[in-house]
Formats: structure tokens, sequence, C-alpha cells
């Protein structure tokens, strides 16, 4: 459903080339939870970035469902990630002068679509979540927990393809981050294909597949299958 | 390393890093210094090249003595000669000339004792000319003259040459016997000046047997004072007995208005560079995490102060003295505009040089240093309020409401109430009170100002309330967005609508104020002069006393002899001294005058102007001069003529625009035979029915071709003329209009820069969900053009009543009562148009930049 | 040591026989220890001879009489105090991957990276594994019990985490090293 061909990122850093992403070649399946693994400075926030359309690649290919990533317009880029991608942050990023339910609404704004239509659903998101009590508070109102679930609903409103979450727990305690992973681990369940980037092999553990980074390269590709 | 050497590289880290921003608060603390620079400059290079050229015409006399415009016998002389104390007193002509080929410029004729002005004056002739051994064949001569070296070297003009001059009987011929070296009188007025004997004068310029000024040195030992008192005591009241300075002093008072309106200017040019000061260094407070950092490492909130204002001082100081090298090449290239202005309104002026001291160059920086360190103070007081815990917060995000707190609600309500009080004072008080001034109504409006400014935060906020209930849903997540925006940062975005409402206003006001007065103005000229043709010596608009050379009564006859011509009906304006103030006396043909003027009059009856005004001892008075000396119709009042005090009846009380403080209107008859003067500043010629005005126009000027120079214009053309005119005097304005909305425009520019560098990280993610460019720049300009609309909305309103508290304090007293206020619907529209359109404007950059924004790196924290 | 109080804690509970007894034991602890019937019954004796737990006989039709093993006064006094008391002891290197690691030296670090990495995986394998496990057993599970097993694998997801930084630790440090020779 993803697919990297030979997919290198350089970076321009103080007249130094950073080479962040190395050749990967890495298909990921519908449906599959792949954790991507490796230390810090290993590429895998420019990985997840390509993949999501955050960034393009300096060479190489990205597919997602058959289609290209790379050579097309800014605004064309843009509709990818707004309708076939959903983003989770390691801080959340939430807007903090929206509510809850608009912070989750907002994919949907953004296309032109009246707040009053889209409301019902994302209180309905909400609510799945555990959120029913927080729909109108701030961001600054909630707890990093109840944050990162309402950009999960954010990253669900629009029925995204795949769901990118980069270090969704790097910020939370290990109690609420488990509530985030089995939340993700049952998104899984019902069919949710999901890319995350952590360097928590905890967190890693709950992927149906593990690959690890090194060095902008691919290194480790354990397959597990879930059950 | 010590702490302040710390601080020192954090600050200078920090301006370089904010260099955008740093370089409009610059220009905009600049600019102000600059137009109070050059103002100062221009002002006092123009005060100085009247005050030279006055002392250089004075020579070493100590005393002069003048009359009324018209000149004063000259059997005067004798009487202020005999007093004991009394070098020398030597009579002068002194009167406006005009080359009649060349250059056609006009230059000042003095009429001298040629046997005794050495006495006061020096003069160093180049005497190449055979002609005149001595000065008794030059007085033999009546066609004698000397120009100035330079005159003639720019003229062309070669001594023994012949020279046709423009004077009050025409063209007349004189002889260049000899010129002038650079010195003494010589070099005054830029070396326009040309001598003559003064009794060739009288004859040349229609004064025969008057004089227009004596000179008078005293002996050593007499104080001026009692020598004063000894010259007032043999003349008649009515006579100015002044130092030279106190002419100068006269001079300044005369331009005190123009000063006054040109100190506001700058005034509120300085005023909008510390909006940005203001502007940029609240936002560094809100935007530097360093603050926290700091605090968190132990610094005080003393030192966090002295931090932004060293930073401040050190930002000010290269300003200012940016500024004054501004102000100093601003003054230099308005120099000559402004002394064409001064010499055409007021009085010849040939400025040749700036005139200015380090001294008040300093001063100028220290001012702009010091309003700085003010508009920067609040914001750093503020950034006290930074706790610690803020450089740890993951949020750095908070609704900002200190702006809204009561404070300042009660302060601005003050302001608001404190203009009101001061308004209502102003309307209760009589018109010839001493509070009537524009000092009281400049207070007013400040106060108005400030309120309003201090008001903007709460503005704000009702209009970005009223935009996302009405508005913002029809804009869709874009203007969701920009509305929230500007709410989150109310106190910074107010800022920068106040600099918008404040150069709006400005503009709206002086559009109002201009309106009212043109309106005001062509309705007078509409009813007093509905003549055909007018005719004038000097500029249609030139207050008395300006350099204009009369026309003889007799070219009444002359111009009705003319095919087509009706009548044509004299007109004479002159200042009287009456108790101090300069008061316009205008004499007209009375008979004619009431046959076709319809002006409004106040108190009094219409059949009395054609019954008792013609020969008699009467005169009709404007409002001003009513209210200020308590008089009615019928009462008397005593004017200062060339024999002595006059007593005249008072017949009607009349509107009139003609001067700020005060008219009289005599009729001709009763002049000639008090001030023995029989020339006209203006015809109003009455054509035929029937005739063509242009025929008759062009027959005018065929008839004087030769003989006489002088406007010759219809009436439209004439009102069109006053109009273009009355703009000139606004070019100023509109000037510093424009300037104070490209302030403006930084300001907005500054504001959307910074929201938008702070909202990086919230583009980013806008972006990352899937905002596409253009509707990141979308969000940024509609946010900048509610900005626009906020502030041209508030300067709009704000501009009505400001423009409305300009007439009254400006217009109202140099144009009577009976002016009324005229919003100019126009100017509200196209200032709206313009506040909008600039702010859009503004908002580009900053939308640019937004749309720019790299959405990796904002993501990536810190 | 501890599946001494192992079997105390699981007889504070509820009176068991000994079959009853390993079941237990295997339910609540047995991803950490697996023991046989034999290891049960000598650990009985010696609890017995503690006085620490004491037997009743229950006779059964057909069948053997069972012995149904109860806890005493003694036995919980100590299990209190052992419950009470915090633990000295840091956990133990048992693995033999220590010594495998000191054998191999670091002159030729290259089969140690090798086994690192091998060893890395194997855990990740292995917490993979625990953790879909967990999952499982968090959706069914209604029993109390359920949560003291949950602790328990979570224990072993933070050691096997533990293990994996440490190894992650000790290819960054042998790599150092190589970086400088
Ligand atoms: N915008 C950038 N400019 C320059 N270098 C970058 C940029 N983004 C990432 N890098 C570099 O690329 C490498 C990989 O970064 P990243 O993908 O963020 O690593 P990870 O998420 O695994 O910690 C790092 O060395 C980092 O310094
Ligand atoms: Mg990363």
């Amino acid at each position: 459903m993803i697919e990297l061909k030979h997919a290198s990122k350089k970076y321009q850093q103080g007249g130094r080339e950073v080479h962040a992403l190395r050749d990967v070649s890495l298909n990921i399946r519908k449906g599959e939870f792949l954790s991507v693994m490796g230390p810090s400075g290993s590429g895998k926030s420019t990985l997840l970035n390509l993949i999501g359309g955050l960034d393009q690649p300096t060479s190489g290919e990205i597919f997602i469902d058959g289609r290209p990533l790379h050579g097309i317009s800014d605004d064309e880029l843009t509709l990818i990630r707004r309708r076939r991608v959903g983003f989770i942050f390691q801080f959340f990023n939430l807007l903090p002068i929206l509510s809850a339910v608009e912070n989750v609404s907002l994919p949907i704004l953004l296309e032109g679509t009246p707040f009053s239509e889209i409301r019902p659903k994302a209180v309905a998101l909400l609510e799945q979540m555990g959120l029913g009590e927080r729909v109108e508070h701030r961001p600054e109102q909630l707890s990093g927990g109840e944050m990162q679930r309402v950009a999960i609903c954010r990253a669900l409103i629009s029925n995204p393809a795949v769901l990118l979450a980069d270090e969704p727990t790097g910020n939370l305690d290990s109690h609420t981050s488990e509530e985030i992973f089995l939340l993700l681990k049952s998104l899984n369940e019902q069919g949710q294909t999901i890319v995350m980037v952590t360097h928590d092999p905890k967190a890693a553990a709950y992927g149906t597949r593990i690959i690890t980074l090194k060095d902008g390269a691919l290194s480790e590709d354990i397959s597990i299958g879930g059950k | 390393m010590n702490f302040f050497n710390l601080l020192r590289r954090v600050s200078l880290k920090h301006i370089r890093h904010q260099k955008a921003r740093t370089i409009i608060a610059i220009f905009g603390i600049a600019l102000g210094v600059a137009s109070m620079t050059s103002i100062d400059i221009v002002n006092s290079s123009v005060i100085r090249s009247l005050e030279d050229s006055i002392n250089r015409i004075t020579g070493r006399a100590v005393l002069q003595v003048t009359g009324a415009e018209s000149g004063f016998p000259e059997s005067l002389l004798e009487r202020v000669q005999a007093v004991p104390g009394v070098e020398y007193a030597v009579p002068m002509i002194e009167t406006n000339a005009n080359l009649a080929a060349g250059s056609e410029r006009s230059f000042v004729v003095l009429g001298v004792d040629v046997l005794q002005d050495n006495k006061v004056r020096d003069y160093s002739v180049t005497d190449e000319s055979a002609d005149i051994p001595d000065p008794l064949l030059f007085l033999a001569k009546p066609d004698s003259i000397l120009l100035t070296r330079e005159m003639a070297k720019r003229e062309g003009i070669a001594i023994d040459q012949k020279i046709q001059v423009q004077t009050v009987q025409g063209l007349k011929t004189f002889t260049v016997r000899g010129l002038l070296e650079p010195d003494g009188p010589a070099k005054a007025l830029g070396g326009d000046i040309a001598i003559m004997d003064i009794y060739a004068a009288q004859l040349a310029f229609g004064k025969e047997g008057r004089i227009d000024r004596i000179d008078v040195s005293t002996l050593r030992g007499e104080t001026l004072d009692t020598m004063k008192a000894r010259i007032q005591a043999v003349l008649p009241e009515g006579y100015n007995i002044d130092t030279p300075a106190g002419r100068t002093r006269q001079i300044e008072n005369l331009m005190a208005r123009f000063r006054k309106s040109m100190d506001l200017i700058s005034f509120m040019a300085l005023f909008v560079g510390m909006y940005l000061i203001y502007n940029t260094v609240s936002i560094s407070v809100v935007q530097r995490r360093e603050i926290g950092i700091l605090r968190a490492l132990g610094t005080t909130q003393g030192q966090i102060i002295r931090l932004f204002l060293a930073e401040t001082v050190v930002i000010s100081v290269i300003a200012s003295l940016l500024g004054v090298f501004l102000g100093l090449a601003l003054a230099k290239l308005s120099i000559t505009a402004v002394a064409q202005t001064v010499s055409s309104m007021y009085a010849r002026s040939e400025v040749t040089e700036l005139e200015f001291s380090r001294l008040n160059l300093l001063k100028d920086v220290c001012i702009g240093v010091f309003a700085s360190i003010i508009a920067a103070a609040f914001p750093a007081r503020s950034s006290t309020r930074i706790v610690p815990v803020s450089a740890i917060r993951s949020l750095p995000y908070s609704a900002d409401a200190h702006l809204l707190n009561r404070t300042l609600k009660i302060l601005s309500a003050c302001f608001m109430l404190l203009a009101g009080v001061v308004i209502i004072i102003y309307k209760s008080v009589g018109p010839a009170s001493s509070i009537r001034n524009s000092t009281t109504t400049t207070a007013a409006m400040i106060f108005l100002l400030l309120g309003i400014s201090l008001a903007t935060p709460l503005f704000l906020r009702w209009f970005i309330q009223a935009f996302r209930c009405f508005l913002a849903a029809r804009l869709g997540a874009g203007g969701r967005l920009a509305g929230l925006n500007l709410q989150k940062n109310l106190s910074r975005n107010a800022v920068a609508v106040a600099a918008v409402f404040f150069s709006i206003s400005l503009s709206v006001s002086s559009a109002s104020m201009i309106n009212s007065a043109r309106r005001g103005l062509r309705d007078y000229i509409d009813s007093v002069e509905r003549s055909d043709i007018i005719i004038t010596s000097g500029h249609p608009l030139a207050s008395a006393g300006a350099p204009t050379i009369p026309m003889p009564l007799s070219m009444a006859r002359e111009l009705e002899a003319v095919p087509g011509v009706q009548s044509a009906d004299p007109f004479r304006k002159l200042f009287l001294n009456i108790s101090g103030k300069r008061v316009l006396l205008e004499i007209i043909d009375e008979l004619r005058w009431t046959k076709h003027n319809t002006c409004t009059i106040t108190e009094g009856r219409r059949e009395d102007l054609s019954a008792k005004m013609p020969g008699q001892d009467n005169v009709v008075v404007n409002e001003i001069v009513a209210a200020r000396m308590g008089l009615k119709p019928g009462d008397s009042i005593v004017l200062p003529t060339p024999d002595g005090p006059k007593r005249f009846g008072v017949v009607a009380i009349i509107v009139s625009y003609a001067s700020d403080s005060g008219v009289i209107v005599m009729d001709y008859r009763t002049y000639e035979r008090h001030w023995r003067d029989n020339v006209a500043d203006m015809f109003s010629v009455y054509v035929k029915p029937g005739s063509d005005i242009p025929a008759v126009r062009a027959a005018i000027q065929d008839r004087f071709r030769n003989k006489r120079k002088m406007f010759v214009l219809p009436s439209l053309e004439f009102r069109a003329e006053i109009k273009k005119l009355l703009d000139r005097s606004f070019v100023m304005n509109d000037a510093v209009n424009v300037l104070t909305l490209v302030i403006a425009g930084f300001g907005i520019v500054v504001t959307l820069l910074a929201s938008v560098l702070e909202r990086t990280r919230e583009i980013g993610i806008l972006r990352a969900i899937g905002m596409k460019r253009s509707q990141v720049s979308a969000v940024v300009i509609i946010e900048s053009a509610l900005l626009g609309m906020a502030g041209g909305l508030l300067g709009s309103a704000a501009g009505v009543l400001i423009g409305w508290i300009n007439l009254e304090g400006f217009f109202r007293i140099d144009f009577g009562s009976s002016i009324t206020y005229h919003i100019h619907y126009g100017s509200i529209a196209w200032a709206l148009l313009l506040a909008i359109g600039l702010a859009v404007l503004a908002g580009l950059y900053p939308a640019r930049r937004a749309a720019k924004t790299n959405i990796t790196e904002a993501l990536s924290y810190e | 040591m501890s599946v001494k109080y192992a079997m105390l804690g699981i007889l504070a509970e509820k009176d068991l026989h000994g079959y009853e007894l390993k079941s237990s034991f295997d339910e609540k602890v047995g991803e950490f220890w697996s023991l046989n019937y034999g290891q049960i019954y000598s650990t009985l004796d010696r609890l017995e001879k503690e006085d620490l737990v004491t037997h009743d006989r229950q006779v059964q039709d057909k069948r053997p009489d069972r012995k149904i093993y109860s806890i005493t006064k003694k036995g919980r006094k100590e299990l209190d105090e052992w419950l009470a008391a915090p633990i000295n002891r840091v956990r133990a290197l048992r693995d033999e991957f220590f010594i495998k690691l000191v054998f191999t030296g670091t002159d030729n670090p290259g089969p140690v990276l090798d086994l690192i990495e091998k060893q890395k995986a194997l855990y990740l394998r292995q917490m993979n594994h625990l953790t879909h496990q967990k999952i499982a057993l968090k959706k069914k599970a209604k029993d109390p019990a359920a949560l003291t097993t949950e602790l328990l694998m979570d224990a072993g997801l933070f050691h096997a985490e533990a293990d994996i930084k440490w190894l992650t630790l000790c290819e960054a440090k042998i790599k150092a090293t190589l970086v400088k020779k």
C-alpha cells in the first residue's frame, strides 16, 4: 500500500551534507502496524515525513496506494496530507487557540465544509476516545494523554489511508503511554494501517512489524504478524 | 565576562536575529526625528534669513517707525528728527517691483535719502559710470536706480543700461547707475534689492508725500525704552516703534501658525515612531523565551527591564542620529519650497543657507531617544510578568488580556472625558476668550487621540467578535483562524490597529477640515465676489503686506473704457495696528459694492450700508472684531489714521473670512480722505450683459500689455486659483498623511511578521494536516485586512471628530464662526479603502513568508 | 527463596491441596518460574517443618486422602514481614550473555556486535510476543487476578527493555572505542 523505492534524503547543514536517509526501500502493507526504531538521528522522523508528504525525497520514489508522492506540486501533496494521511506528533501539535472539537474538525474545515456539518462526526470521535466531557476544552485545559487522544481524533477524522505517529508518547508517562498504544493497537485491529516512529522498544513491541534504522539505512526488519 | 556583558551579548544577538523588525523600528523613529529636525531647521532658517534681511536693511538704526501699509505723511519725519536723543532719523520707502523683462523676478525697491542714508547704512557702490560724480547727481536724475551686482549679473544687466520696471504707475524705465557690492543692505534678500532716491521712488510708486518707514539711530547713553517713549509721544496713535528684533518677532508671530501646524506634524510622526518602538519591544518581550530562561537562572526583574531599555537606547540612538541626518537632507530639499510659500503668503524671504546648531540637533537626538525609552518602558515593564516557569512550559501561548485591564479602560475613559470637557469649555467661553486658541484644541485633540489609542484593544475585541459573528463563517477555515489569531494577541494587534487608526484619522480629519474650509471660503467668495473678471497685481490670495505692486485707482476708468466692461470696482486691503492686533482693513467702493454684494449681515440693516457708508466716517466690522471689542451697530470704533486716531461709527456686523484677526470694511472715499492713498490691490470687473467674458478679458489684457503686469482672471479661474492655493497650503498635511500611512503600513508589517514568526509552529501544524500554501497566505491576508479595517473604521470616526476640533482651533479663528463643518465622506471611503488596501499590501510579505514555512523545521521542537 | 513466599502468599488467600497449589502458582507466576510437583511438595514439607504451614487430611471416596494445606499464624506473620520489606539486592545478571561477552573480548568487536544485534532482536521478539499476550489477556480477562498477571508481564517487558537499552549502550560504547582506535 505504501511503497518506498530507493528513497534517499540529504540535508544541507552548514555547507555539510547530512545523509538523513540512505536508499531505503520498503513496502508497507494494508493493515500493518509498523514500528520504526533506531537511535535518535537515525532518520526515523525523516522517513515518516517522507511517507506523510511533509517532505520530498532527494532521490527515489514513494507511493501511497500507487500514487506517487514525488514530483507533484505542493498543493497536490497538501491534499494527500489532508485526505490520505493522519499525523500524530510527540508534542501533540494542537492549535492552542481552538477547542478540542475544532482541532479535530480542522482537516475537514480546510476543505471548506461548514463547521456545523463536521461537528457531529468530530464529537462522536471524541466520545469514542473517552473525551465526551472535553469537547469544548482548549488544549491548555487538557492533560497530555487527553491532548494526544484529541490529536488522534484529528488524524482519524478524514479516514486516512495511513496513520503516522512520530514518538507519540515521548512526552507521556508509562501508563498514559500504554493507553495510547492500546488505542492505536485497537485501531490497527479494526484495519487501520499505522506507521509509528519510536526509540522505545516497549512501544515498538505493539507493532506487527518492527524495522530498525541505523544511520539512515534500513538495518533490520522483524515481522511478527501480531498473534 | 561580567553579567552585563552577557546581557549585551544576548541583546545584540537578538537585534541581529530580528533584522527586519529592528530596521523598521529604527526607520520609524528616524522618520519622526527627521521631520522634527527638518521642520526645526527650515523654520529657523526662514526666520533667520528674514531677520538677517531686516537687520541688513535697517543697518545701524536701532528703532523703526512704521505705520499702516499705505505709509504715512513725510511731515512726521521732522517730528521724529526733532526728538531729543535721536542721532539720525532717515526715511525709507520699501516697495515691491518686477522686472518687466528677463526673469520677471520681483525685487524690493528701497527708496532712501541719498544724502543721509549712509549715516545709517553702508553701501559700497561700484561706480564705473562717469555719470555720477557724486550722489547729488544721482538725485538729480529721477530715473536712476542702483542694482546689486548679484542681480545684475543674473539678469545680464550692465551699468547705464535702461531697465523696465513694473510699478504702481505701470511700466517705468530706469537707468542702472551703479552696482552695489554684496555688503550691507545689498546682501539682504539674496540680492533682490534695488536702491532709488526716495523722492523718485515716491513718484514712481504712487506714494507722493508719504514714506513707509523711519529708521532711527540714537545718541549714545539713551536707552531704547526711553527713546521709544519719547518718539511715541510725538506721533499719533497707531504707529509702531519697534526694534529690528521686534520686527523679526512680528514675522515670527506671523509664522507661528504655520510653525504650529508643522510642529503638530512632527509630533505625530514621532508618535507613530514611538508606536513602532513600542511594538517592536512588546513583540520581543512576548517572543523571547530567553527572558524566562534568564529569570530561571536568577536574573532579577530590574536587570531584565534594563536589558530591554539598554537595547532601546542602542536602537534609538542609531535611529535618532539617522533621523537628524535625514532631517538635514529633508530640510535642504524642502527649504526652497517653504521659503516660496512664506514669501507669497507672509513676507519676502530668500533663504540661502540652512540654519542649525549642533545643540539643536543634539536636542532632537535626545527627544528621539527619550520618546523611544518611554515607548519601550511599558512593554519592558510587562516583561517582568514573565515567570521563570514559562521557560520550561511546553505551551508557550496564552491569551493575553493585560491590556484590557481596568486601569486601561479607566485611563482611556478619563482621556476621552478630558477631551470632551476641554471642548465644552472651549465652546462655552466667548470667542474673544484667551482660551480660544489652537493650543487648547491641540490639547483636546491629543487627549482624544490618547483616549482612543488606549481603547483600541477593546474596540478590536468587539470588532473581531462582530467579524466572527457575521463574516468569519463565510470565509471558511481561514476566516475562523484569522479571527482567532487576532483575538489571541489582542494587545499587539491593537498596536497595529492604533497605528492605522492614527494615520487614517489624520487624513480623514484634514480632508474634512480642508473640505469645510474650502466650502466655507467658496461660499464666502461666491457671496462676496460676483464679478466676472478679477484683476489683481499680486497673488490672488496673498495677505496684505505680501510683495505685491498695487495699481492706481485711476485704472478703474481705464478699465471701464474697455469695450464690454460695465464697471470696475477697486479694492484695497491693508493691516491696521489696533491695540497690538493686526486687523485687516478692506477698502471698497461702497456704492458699487452694495449693488453687487450679498454678504451675510449678522447685525444691522442692509439699507444702512448704502445710506451710511459712502463717504462718511462709518465702517462695517466682522464678527471677530465685534466680539473682541464688544461692538454693536451704532457704537463707534477708533482707528489709527496717518493723521492720528479717528473715530468711526459702526454700521453693521458682517461675516468675513478675509483675515484671522478681524476685518474692518471702509468706503473708498472715506479711506482716500483720511489715508490720502489712491491705489487698489484688486479690481472686480463686471461685464456688460451679452458680452463675452473671454473676449473682454483679452481686451483688458491687450490694453495693459506693455504697461503693467497683472493677473486678469475670470472669476471661475480666480476661484480655482484660490482653491489651488488652499490646497497648496495643505500640501504639507498631505505629505505627512502619506508619511504616517507608510509608517502605519510598517506597523502592520511588523505586527504580522511577528505573529507569523511566532506562529511558525502553528503554521507548520496547519500545513502538516493539509492546509495549502494559498490558504495559509489567505489567513494572514485576512488578518491584515481586518487590522486595516478596524484601524480604518476607528480612524474615520476619530478623524471626523478631530477634523471638527481642528476646525474649531485653527480655521474658525481664521475664518470666523460662520464656517460650518462639512465631513468629507469621499475621504472616509478612500481612507477605508486605503487602510484595507495598505494593510493587505503590508500583509503580502508576511503572508508569503508564512506560506513558505518549512513544515518539518517548524515542527521540530524549538 | 521467593518460591517459599509465593507459596505462603497463595495459601494466605485460600486453603488448597497440592495440585491446586501448583495450578494457582502456574497461573500467577508461571511466566517466570516453572516448578514440578516434586519441588512443590518438598517446599511444603520444609515449610511445615518451620511451622509456617499445617495440613488437614481430607477423606475422599475411592481415592486416597488429600492433604489440605493452610497457613499458620507464624507463617502469616513471616509473609507480612517479607511483603513489607524492600529488596536490597539488585537483579542479578543471570544471563549467559554476560559470560559470553566476557569471553568474546573487545579486541575483535565484530562477533560481539553481531551477538548484540541478535540478542536485541531476540529480546524485541520476546517483547513483541509478550505485548500481544498482554493485549489478548486484557481483552478477555475480567477476574481480579488478571491485574497481577498484567503487572508481572509489564515487569518482564521493562526488564527486557532495560536489557535492550543496555545492549544498545554496549553497542554504542564498543563502537566509540573502535572509532578512537
Ligand atoms: N531540516 C534538517 N536540516 C538539516 N539536517 C536535518 C534536518 N532534519 C533532520 N536532519 C538531520 O537528519 C538526521 C536524521 O534526523 P531525524 O530523521 O530527525 O532523526 P530521528 O527522528 O531518528 O531522531 C539527523 O542527523 C538530523 O540532524
Ligand atoms: Mg525524530
